[in-house]
């Protein structure tokens, strides 16, 4: 009888990382060896989905990288709650960007790398929704443009937060800021002008644009690494929910960002040179209200009179989603 | 301040204080709209820990029989439920000799940091007392408790509880039963100095934050639009604004990034709409090149810098008068344009309200310095006096047929010709940025652009600003001069100077620039010396006296970087010791 070893742990799952893995297919948290990158002892919120999605990233780039990565962060709640004396979390070279301008100074530090001759030494930008779709767009288009050998990385929780949840241009239609009040006026946020950041890196055809979620920490590590192999110009964009801003329970992140993949609202895929290479298929089809429903931020929506109309707009978003990304099997698709 | 000698006091000054979450900040906005509407003046600031949810935090309050514009230098009572984290306040709260600390006997002994003055401690079973309250919190049992310590009526303690948890009964009652609890348990402590009788009623009086006055005197300036971009401290005037622009039919729209919200208030008022945005300094930094278009194209427009700790993000929650330099002297080429200063959160309306005037008449860029403490402090104020005064900007009328061709920058006299709005019918012109002739043509010629500078210039030199360029009090043969956030604790500081028979003036610039030179020498008439008295690390405001103005006493400085507010006890120290130097 042939031998089989037996497992005792799940694969295929929502799991992180096992150590009994095989050592390609472990997570780097589960490395005994990881960074670390962005250490504990942060000021960030309970629940923060931007501190969980920066440690994964930047752990996996450190390891993809041997350690040779100099990272450009814009302001930001991500600036804010890591660097403050004596928190400061970071244990590689960081440098503060202003806010609009993480790509430029990313562009420039890779520069001098390829000056120093130093190509083994790369490069991460890191911005929130704001620094890169509303005041950092012109430099980030300009670093596409070129071709710059810089990743970068877009942690969006789709408002301005650390400032008193304003909106910006990624804050959805419908939802509730500080600056988009439900008195007065259409409630929440006017739709049709959020922009679709991926595919706007994805029309720059540079060498690989990826879209990934604090809900699939294992997809999202596996993202960085593959960005890693490439030279040139890289964009990940990451759903990172926000407690405070979105109004949902601080233990709710993981689920609030899988429900936001599984309603199609936030198509997960990988493109190279301008073309959609993967997309991570929807396991269980949820309606969106399931996702709204768990947001303070969409709460006006389901008070007397129930706003069905806006509602279904939503759906219909998240419907054009799924065909455009074909998130879902032949069969089941909308 | 306390004094244990009298049976009660004309000022005392408070700090309630915890962790996150524990409901401080509605406790301390609860106890001043009591105060308020009990006929007490008051101010309120705010510090928090640096984290943007759930840190400790730290309401601070001055509540007096006479207007109040400063924190004083020692704390009467602090005020705690619970003191985790909370000696990081060290620095902000100081406790004086006589002082309180007051905190829940379960959570052992205050910071030592609060207690080394000398400060009585007290403890109560806070917690506790809240548990015997289905519902009820801590922060409202150290509510009555120090609203009774106070001797603040129970009424008006009790309508400001029910004025901010009125929409939610939930909250309401239990709430209520915690605050006459902590009422009732005040009479276990030892005798604290309550305050004196109130000094009328809260008829005709405001409660008001710096940039909500900021936002309405744009508002009564008649500014219709107003475009701008999230920055900490000036985030408060545009979420005012936005829905008190709707209610007068204007319009606020959020920009993308700084250099576009100036570029839409340009814009705007070249359309013909008074127009304003707010920021911050590096915001300001960002909008100086559009600044530079506003002046060569002549179109007004109001920037307010909410200024905070710099260089670069700095410490966006702290005050400091540091982008003085850069709104002086910010832009490129010679382009003469206003700065302004407001020096009090009343002042902030009457100010910001000028500066829309100003702008407007004069169609030039102003620019409004009004700081983090000045924007964010809650004050109770006399009701300002000026109303509505929309502004009067010099309209081009409709031109017919043979009439002589608009020259939108006539060389007139004044400096100011008149405007054309687009869509006015005989009068199309280009506004631009190139150097131009009378007509608006683009000019490379050395004789318009002299023209040219010479009537921007003389419109805003030729100017008569009146009496309120500066705020002059005080006589004496000795004078400090300041600006903005610093003239509140100075006016105390000389009245405390006053009563010791040292007669020094106040001198308060209110407009910067363009310089008054002739009208700060008068002021200073019979003057020997002067002190300039200004947060930052420089002294900007002295470079600006040594510069722009020639004038006949010899200057010393006082001044220190954003961080910390000046208090009056701090500037009595100095100008005594500078007096007899």
């Amino acid at each position: 009888m042939a031998y089989k070893p037996i497992r005792f742990y799940q694969t295929g799952t929502f799991t992180v990382g096992n150590r009994l893995l095989p050592e390609g297919q472990r997570s780097v948290q589960a490395d005994m060896r990881r960074t670390n990158s962005l250490n504990s002892g942060h000021r960030a919120c309970q629940g923060c989905g931007e501190a969980l999605g920066a440690r994964y990233a930047l752990d996996a780039a450190m390891q993809a990288t041997r350690n040779q990565l100099i990272a450009a962060n814009a302001t930001g709640c991500l600036e804010v709650f890591s660097t403050p004396y004596p928190e400061t979390s970071w244990q590689i070279p960081w440098i503060h960007s202003l806010f609009g301008n993480a790509a430029a100074v990313a562009t420039g530090i890779a520069a001098a790398m390829r000056a120093k001759g130093r190509p083994d030494v790369r490069v991460v930008a890191q911005g929130g929704d704001g620094g890169t779709t509303d005041i950092g767009i012109g430099c980030l288009s300009g670093m596409f443009e070129r071709n710059d050998d810089v990743l970068y990385i877009c942690y969006d929780n789709e408002a301005y937060m650390n400032t008193g949840v304003q909106r910006s241009s990624a804050t959805p239609g419908a939802a509730r800021t500080a600056t988009t009040p439900a008195d007065g006026g259409a409630a929440g946020n006017a739709f049709g002008q959020g922009k679709d950041m991926a595919a706007i890196a994805l029309a720059h055809e540079i060498p690989y644009v990826a879209t990934a979620t604090v809900a699939e920490l294992r997809d999202l590590e596996a993202k960085v690494r593959r960005a890693m192999e490439f030279r040139g110009a890289r964009y990940i964009h990451i759903l990172v929910p926000c407690p405070l801003g979105w109004g949902h329970a601080s233990d709710a992140t993981i689920r609030v960002a899988r429900l936001a993949t599984e309603t199609g609202l936030f198509p997960v895929f990988e493109a190279e040179y301008g073309s959609v290479t993967r997309v991570s298929k929807i396991r269980r089809r949820v309606p969106v209200e399931e996702y709204l429903r768990t947001q303070q931020r969409f709460a006006h929506l389901f008070r007397e009179p129930a706003r069905t109309d806006l509602i279904e707009r939503i759906q219909a978003a998240a419907d054009r989603n799924i065909r455009r990304y074909a998130l879902l099997d032949e069969a089941e698709a909308p | 301040m306390t004094n244990p000698s009298n049976s009660a006091a004309t000022s005392v000054a408070i700090a309630l204080a915890g962790s996150g979450g524990a409901g401080i900040m509605t406790a301390g906005n609860m106890l001043l709209e009591a105060a308020a509407s009990a006929g007490y003046y008051a101010l309120m600031t705010r510090s928090s820990g640096p984290q943007i949810r759930g840190g400790e935090a730290a309401a601070m309050l001055r509540i007096a029989t006479h207007p109040v514009e400063c924190m004083p230098a020692g704390f009467d009572l602090l005020a705690a439920v619970d003191w985790e984290n909370v000696h990081r306040f060290g620095a902000e709260i100081p406790l004086g000799a006589g002082g309180l600390v007051l905190g829940d006997e379960a959570e052992g002994a205050p910071p030592a940091v609060f207690t080394a003055s000398g400060a009585a401690i007290a403890a109560l079973p806070l917690a506790a007392i809240a548990r015997g309250i289905p519902g009820g919190r801590p922060n409202m049992v150290l509510l009555g408790l120090v609203g009774a310590l106070l001797g603040l009526p129970e009424d008006a303690m009790h309508e400001a509880v029910s004025r901010t948890l009125g929409k939610r009964p939930a909250a309401l009652e239990p709430s209520l039963a915690a605050l006459a609890a902590g009422r009732s348990a005040a009479g276990s402590l030892q005798p604290f100095t309550p305050l004196a009788p109130p000094p009328g009623s809260a008829a005709g009086r405001w409660l008001i934050t710096g940039n909500e006055a900021a936002g309405l005197g744009a508002l009564q300036g008649g500014v219709r639009f107003v475009a701008a971009y999230p920055i900490t401290p000036a985030t408060e005037m545009l979420e005012w604004l936005s829905p008190s622009l709707e209610s007068v039919g204007g319009v606020l729209v959020q920009a993308e990034d700084e250099l576009a919200s100036i570029n839409m208030a340009i814009g705007a008022s070249y359309g013909g709409v008074p127009s304003l945005t707010a920021t911050s300094g590096p915001g300001l930094a960002l909008m100086l090149e559009s600044l530079g278009l506003a002046v060569a194209s002549e179109t007004p427009i109001v920037v307010v810098d909410i200024m905070r700790v710099g260089p670069s993000t700095g410490i966006p929650t702290k005050s400091e008068q540091g982008d003085l330099d850069i709104a002086l002297h910010g832009l490129h080429g010679d382009a003469p344009h206003l700065v302004l200063a407001p020096n009090g959160v009343g002042d902030a309306l009457a100010t910001t309200q000028w500066a829309v005037t100003l702008a407007e008449s004069l169609q030039c860029p102003a620019i409004v310095l009004s700081d983090q403490f000045l924007g964010q402090a809650r004050a109770v104020i006399d009701r300002p006096a000026a109303g509505a005064s929309p502004a009067a900007r010099d309209v081009a009328a409709a031109a017919a047929e043979g009439d002589a061709p608009y020259r939108r920058y006539a060389l007139t006299d004044s400096g100011i010709s008149p405007m054309a709005i687009p869509g006015t019918a005989g009068v199309t012109y280009t506004a631009d940025g190139l150097e131009h002739g009378e007509r608006g043509t683009p000019s490379s010629q050395f004789t318009d652009h002299a023209a040219q500078l010479d009537k921007r210039l003389r419109k805003l030199a030729d100017h008569d600003y009146g009496e309120r360029w500066a705020d002059l009090e005080g006589e004496g043969d000795l004078a400090v001069i300041t600006f903005g956030s610093c003239t509140g604790p100075l006016r105390e500081a000389l009245a405390l100077a006053y009563e010791r028979g040292l007669a020094v003036r106040l001198v308060s610039l209110r407009l910067l620039a363009p310089a008054q030179p002739a009208r700060l020498a008068a002021a200073l008439a019979g003057v020997r010396k002067a002190l300039v008295l200004e947060q930052n690390h420089s002294g900007q405001l002295l470079r600006h006296l040594k510069s722009s103005f020639d004038l006949p006493v010899p200057l010393a400085s006082l001044r220190k970087p954003g961080g910390q507010q000046f208090n009056a006890a701090e500037i009595l120290r100095h100008v005594v010791e500078w007096s007899a130097a």
